[in-house]
């Protein structure tokens, strides 16, 4: 009978500490994996802010003419840029005309409401020349004066304000601690005040 | 006995590595919060030089010395609070601090959020007269 109890009481402890371990590596992967798609998509993001910062700061250099600097911005319901353009001249006075257009390329459920995604892609001279992940949810430019009004005139606008949020390009995103990255700057391109 | 010894001690050690795992993996979400809020915070001090300092120019930059001022940065109907904080100063022509006045001032933008004592992002640019 003690012999009995013996096997009975270490089995069941033996099956809790297999379930506290299971739970525990099962928790720990789970971690591992959601630290790795963030990282990944933060990368992504990021390189495509970096681009953006360095290449909008640009705006209208070597142009004399203000009206060429950039076009009006055409955005969508929500305020989405779907086409911005600007032209600068590089360092060896070549003229280049940018544009970056939001292209619908997914969707995902995020609070079980679906969302559309885009790729922000960019233009150079026409040709297609990288540009954002795939998975941007929202892009938006907003062009301001120098007293941070909004304007939809590019001839009037001193600053250009840059938003966008982009998901996390896999995994169901309500299981997510943060399933989405937003990002923002405003810059002032020096030539814009001219 | 010693079996209810060992069994007690096998569960202490499994509490023990879970509650570990448990603690790295706040950790982790501690951080990936605090990388967010970083980006959003980059935005509001980059828009504060840009709107508020770059504008009133070099002798305008007095009116910012220790202000203090709560902030948002905005996506759609969402806001995260922010707290930012002014530093202006003189500098010399080498970028250091000087007691009297110079024809350079430099201004930092100090961005907190409640959920840390010391500023996420610090942003400084330099005003000349």
């Amino acid at each position: 009978m003690i012999s009995l109890l013996d096997h009975i009481s270490s089995t069941m402890v033996y099956g809790a500490l297999a379930l506290v371990l299971i739970a525990t590596q099962l928790r720990a992967q789970e971690t591992s994996i959601q630290q790795t798609i963030v990282y990944a998509s933060k990368k992504q993001t990021l390189e495509f802010a970096d681009m953006v910062e360095r290449e909008f700061k640009l705006i209208g250099s070597g142009i004399d003419a203000r009206a060429d600097m950039m076009q009006a911005i055409e955005t969508d319901e929500q305020g989405n840029a779907l086409s911005f353009s600007f032209r600068y001249d590089d360092d060896a006075g070549t003229p280049i005309q940018v544009e970056y257009r939001m292209v619908p390329t997914d969707s995902v459920t995020i609070n079980r409401r679906s969302i559309p995604l885009y790729e922000v892609q960019r233009f150079r001279n026409g040709t297609r020349d990288g540009g954002g992940p795939r998975t941007v949810r929202r892009f938006r430019v907003q062009f301001l004066t120098d007293s941070g009004t909004l304007t939809a005139d590019p001839g009037e606008a001193e600053l250009v304000r840059v938003t966008f949020t982009s998901t996390l390009p896999m995994g169901d995103l309500d299981d997510f601690f943060l399933p989405e990255t937003n990002w923002g700057i405003t810059l002032r391109p020096m030539n814009l005040a001219i | 006995m010693p079996q209810s010894l060992l069994a007690f001690l096998a569960m202490m050690i499994a509490t023990s590595s879970a509650l570990t795992q448990f603690a790295a993996s706040n950790r982790v979400r501690e951080e990936m919060m605090k990388s967010e809020l970083e980006i959003m915070a980059n935005a509001v001090a980059l828009e504060a030089v840009e709107l508020q300092a770059v504008p009133v120019g070099f002798d305008g930059l007095t009116q910012f010395s220790r202000l203090k001022e709560n902030t948002y940065f905005t996506v759609e109907n969402r806001s995260e609070s922010f707290r930012k904080e002014w530093t202006v100063k003189y500098v010399d022509s080498s970028g250091n601090e000087s007691q009297s006045p110079t024809d350079i001032r430099e201004v930092t933008i100090s961005v907190y959020h409640s959920r840390y004592t010391r500023p996420l992002v610090e942003h400084t640019r330099l005003i000349g007269q």
